[in-house]
């Protein structure tokens, strides 16, 4: 690979970050609006809505393996930690979550919150751990 | 590890952000080995080394060195 300084590297994240996160949002807004115009939503539909919110979250988790390939090694081990920590808490509260459901004390939890909760963790331990190692 | 990183670049009159620039890392990854939290790689102690124009040795202390060279 060759070598790629910090602001490329971060420069080179911003600038796919932003346009996957607006197919993200078009893809969620537009399937909402193009929902209503069916009576009952054929399955085509269903397989296109999926696939056109999930390849931009794809895509964002690619630019965030190949920023952490790339970046500086102090930012890439802030990064690393700050994920496996946001990882281990979300490993648990799905556990806590699964093990709810088991019991019958929830009915059912929408698994596509799993992400978010993700990137929630991991966003409020990099801000915890205060070393400015964020993209 | 103690180092001299911040007299060097008072020295030259360069900012967190000049010497980040040279050396093609974050500032916030300067300010972490000048304030002893973060310990370089080999490659980059070494590029910090060419930057400088001095040893390893010069730049970074060892705290045991000391307390060997004294038990010797």
């Amino acid at each position: 690979m060759a070598h790629v300084t910090f602001k490329q590297a971060k420069r080179r994240y911003q600038v796919w970050f932003w346009p996957l996160m607006a197919l993200y949002t078009a893809a969620i807004l537009g399937g909402t609006l193009i929902s209503k115009q069916f009576e009952t939503d054929p399955l085509w539909f269903l397989y296109l809505l999926t696939a056109a919110t999930v390849l931009p979250i794809f895509g964002v988790l690619f630019i965030m393996w190949r920023y952490i390939q790339e970046t500086d090694e102090f930012t890439r081990m802030m990064q690393l930690e700050a994920m496996s920590i946001g990882a281990l808490i979300t490993v648990g509260a799905a556990t806590v979550i699964g093990f709810m459901q088991l019991f019958e004390l929830i009915e059912t939890f929408p698994v596509f919150l799993i992400l978010p909760f993700f990137f929630v963790s991991y966003g409020v331990t990099k801000l915890v751990r205060g070393k400015g190692a964020c993209v | 590890m103690e180092n001299i990183l911040r007299v060097l670049r008072a020295e030259r009159k360069w900012s967190q952000a000049d010497l980040a620039e040279q050396l093609g890392v974050s500032r916030q990854s300067i300010n972490a080995i000048e304030t002893g939290k973060y310990d370089p790689s080999l490659p980059l102690a070494f590029s910090l080394a060419r930057l400088f124009g001095r040893p390893i040795e010069d730049i970074f202390k060892d705290p045991e060195a000391g307390a060997v060279e004294a038990a010797e």
